[in-house]
């Protein structure tokens, strides 16, 4: 039985691999080393949620690091640390705006330093953290708020969604470990362009275990309910 | 998952009080002059209101109108019907007209008190929470201060699931349960759906109380299909599809114009709508709509600000952690079932994340922050270092809002709410020379506004303008767009005859070009801005006689110039 439910999800892996526009993105776009590091950091994971073995682990971590190292160069958004033009119009006038309302409380040094170096970037680490976290850039290609580049694709199909939400719950209640690498990988991904050519690529193994982990979870539920009728 | 002693809390009422404290403060504080001025639907249910207080009809003459006619659409009676009183109360003001908004969701915070208090009984500290968590929100505080009846149907769907979850002792509360739910049919439109999948959810759920309360449900049913007759009567009419019809992506119209790839396909338009469904709902749920990137709309969101601060989410998502670990109780079911359905209504309509049609659902999200946090603090071993944590959150919070909302929303959006026509208004109120603004084709609310503002009497209105929508009032989406106030008039500029009379021209740079300035020799009086970089008002005084005198194209044998020359 239990070997059912394992080849099932191991099946199910290797369909959401399969049918992923993501997955023909990578081989597309990135260098091979990426995509194998990539896959086999899914699969790694993946195993990870069946089987604790501190070896499993420490590969992960090291399949994990090789990503960051092989995608990093190039992908950075530089936007982060800079402001351009139109950007520094609108923190003059917003600065004039809060000046007049807080005077000296805005118009400090701290305050200057807030307003034009500090929040600035806060901001934009907080527009990609978030952008990485928007299920409908995922499943929907970013419908029904499009961003209006060409960047945006559908990465899994729709039908993968309820099995995402199931599986990403299921990590974060029982499968601690596994969670905190992704939350790491989501905060590292900030520091990407958000509308990266390949998406949030350090992700891409994290989503494709969680809607594994949720079709198992459903596979697993879906037998016990058979079996007490 | 809780432990009970550590979210029992020795005074209640007294953290009550002081949380309705701090959100009556952030609802009432410069209520009257931020927003600055009323946008297209308050200055409707404004001006409809007035001229039910005076003359015991609608703007356009209008007994008693089941919905109200309000531009090309068509709006919810009951807030109009509601904000009467304080017309009477406090006169005619932006506070009057924002009163009743700001009521319900003070008494939402209440409410999310007592639903949390009997869903998860004795751990108080939840329930504080959650009303904390709803009094700091930036949605409810941001729909408490502008008129909308979404926050009326709000508090009317809450006062029911209240009284739904409270029946088991005393049964005839099940009565103004229903009674509630009917109304709030007449306050918003959502829960026009939203009540009939909450009453759909309560049977199936309950059914065993129902069964047992026969007769007390049956009263309640024929209650609530009483309250629900007005909309029979209407059913037929233009008027009650018209809104859904506005927004709607089910119609085939919708598919020819967006249905892209899937036009041609033998199941195309199925799938179509299915993918529109399905994405819609999902953004509600999103991090990033819910935490970081505000609606889209100028007039219904704060720059840079979405309906709750970033940091919630963490708590958000322990909630929902918390809330699948729980065994689940009826009480529980019933809102989860209402959180599930309350998104159905906004995601059935093509705007993408339209924050006013879910309040109900984003006052669930409120509840399972305020459920996350008191997770968090059930985990910190330092009680007191929890609580000054959450302190300073909550004021670094606050500061956030008061800058964003407080200060730069004033400013970057006061044209979203007409705070222009309200400028205008007071600079031309007491002059007594001919006035024309020219702003009406950007804004269909600036002639409304102008009437409001300008006190322009609610029977003279209904003679001179209202009544020609009267006979088709239900059926008609006719919408005026010329407004002849006395010596105040609002329409376009017509060149060839304006710039030969003495008056004043009020307009923006798209109605009064600079070249147009110069051609027609108008002298600039005064420019309205509101520093948010874009849109200016300017107030110019025309100039006949050196227009007929310079003109190239001047004609002086003209009748328009004869009376300058000679």
């Amino acid at each position: 039985m239990k070997n059912y439910a394992k080849v099932s999800s191991h099946i199910f892996l290797v369909i959401i691999v399969l049918t992923s526009s993501w997955t023909y993105r990578l081989f597309a776009n990135a260098s091979i080393l990426t995509t194998a590091a990539i896959l086999s950091l899914a699969y790694l994971i993946f195993s990870l949620l069946s089987k604790e073995k501190k070896h499993l682990s420490y590969l992960a971590i090291l399949v994990n690091i090789s990503l960051l190292l092989l995608t990093l160069s190039g992908n950075v958004d530089l936007n982060i640390f800079t402001t351009s033009r139109v950007e520094q119009d609108v923190l003059i006038r917003r600065f004039d705006n809060y000046a007049k309302d807080y005077g000296k409380l805005y118009m400090n040094r701290y305050g200057i330093l807030y307003h034009y170096k500090l929040e600035p970037i806060i901001y934009k680490l907080e527009a990609n953290l978030f952008e990485n976290m928007d299920i409908n850039g995922y499943f929907f290609a970013s419908h029904p708020r499009e961003r209006g580049t060409n960047n945006e694709f559908e990465k899994f199909s729709a039908f993968f969604l309820p099995f995402f939400v199931i599986g990403f719950f299921a990590t974060l209640i029982y499968q601690r470990k596994a969670f905190i690498f992704f939350v790491v990988n989501l905060l590292l991904s900030t520091l990407y362009y958000s509308n990266y050519v390949l998406g949030s690529v350090l992700l891409y193994a994290y989503f494709v275990v969680f809607i594994t982990y949720g079709f198992k979870i459903c596979l697993r539920k879906a037998r016990l309910l058979s079996k007490n009728h | 998952m809780f432990k009970k002693s550590t979210l029992i809390i020795k005074k209640p009422l007294v953290v009550l009080i002081a949380i309705l404290l701090l959100a009556s403060v952030l609802r009432v504080y410069k209520v009257s002059s931020l927003p600055l001025g009323l946008n297209i639907d308050e200055v409707s249910q404004g001006y409809n209101a007035y001229s039910l207080l005076l003359t015991g009809r609608d703007r356009y003459g209008k007994l008693f109108p089941i919905l109200f006619k309000s531009y090309e659409s068509f709006q919810p009676p009951l807030y109009t019907y509601l904000t009467v009183f304080p017309m009477f109360l406090f006169g005619k003001t932006n506070f009057s007209v924002r009163f009743v908004s700001i009521t319900s969701q003070l008494v939402v915070v209440c409410l999310t008190f007592l639903i949390m208090e009997k869903v998860f009984s004795k751990r108080k500290m939840l329930s504080l929470l959650s009303a904390f968590v709803v009094s700091i929100s930036p949605w409810s505080i941001f729909f408490s201060r502008y008129a909308t009846e979404a926050s009326l149907g709000l508090v009317l769907i809450l006062g029911s699931i209240y009284f739904l979850i409270t029946t088991e002792r005393k049964k005839l509360r099940i009565i103004t349960a229903f009674l509630l739910l009917g109304l709030s049919t007449h306050a918003y439109y959502t829960e026009k759906v939203v009540s009939f999948l909450l009453l759909f959810g309560y049977t199936v759920i309950d059914w065993k109380l129902i069964r047992d309360n026969k007769k007390t449900f049956i009263v309640g049913f024929f209650l609530f299909a009483v309250l629900l007759s007005p909309h029979l009567y209407m059913i037929n009419k233009g008027a009650f599809f018209r809104r859904f019809d506005q927004v709607t992506y089910l119609d085939s119209s919708s598919f020819d114009k967006f249905g892209g790839k899937y036009q041609g396909d033998m199941f195309g338009r199925f799938v179509y709508i299915a993918r529109e469904f399905a994405s819609q709902y999902v953004a509600y749920y999103s991090p990033k709509n819910l935490f970081f990137i505000p609606d889209s709309q100028q007039g219904r969101s704060v720059p840079n600000l979405s309906v709750f601060y970033s940091w919630m989410f963490v708590p958000f998502l322990a909630g929902i952690a918390f809330l699948i670990k729980e065994k689940i109780s009826k009480n529980q079911k019933l809102l989860l079932w209402t959180m599930f359905v309350s998104v159905i209504p906004a995601a059935l309509s093509r705007d993408a994340f339209y924050t006013i049609r879910t309040l109900l659902f984003l006052w669930f999200v409120s509840l399972l922050i305020g459920i996350g946090i008191g997770y968090f603090y059930e985990k910190f071993n330092r009680k007191r270092t929890g609580c000054l944590i959450l302190l300073i959150i909550t004021m670094l919070s606050l500061f956030d809002l008061h800058r964003k909302y407080f200060v730069m929303f004033g400013y970057e959006r006061a044209s979203a709410f007409g705070g222009f026509d309200k400028v205008i208004a007071d600079y031309i109120k007491n002059d007594e020379k001919e006035v024309l603004v020219d702003l009406s084709e950007r804004d269909l609310a600036t002639g409304l506004r102008m009437v409001y503002y300008l006190d322009f009497e609610p029977k003279k209105f209904q003679d001179e303008i209202g009544y020609k929508y009267l006979d088709n009032y239900y059926t008609g989406y006719d919408v005026e767009t010329q407004y002849n106030l006395g010596n105040v008039q609002v329409r376009p500029i017509i060149w060839e005859e304006d710039v030969y009379k003495r008056q004043l021209i009020v307009g923006d740079s798209i109605s009064i070009s600079d070249s147009q300035v110069l051609e027609h020799k108008l002298q600039l009086l005064y420019e309205f801005n509101f520093f948010d970089g874009g849109r200016s008002i300017r107030v110019f005084t025309t100039n006949p006689l050196s227009k007929c005198e310079a003109g190239p194209e001047m004609n002086k044998d003209d009748d328009k110039c004869f009376h300058y020359l000679e």
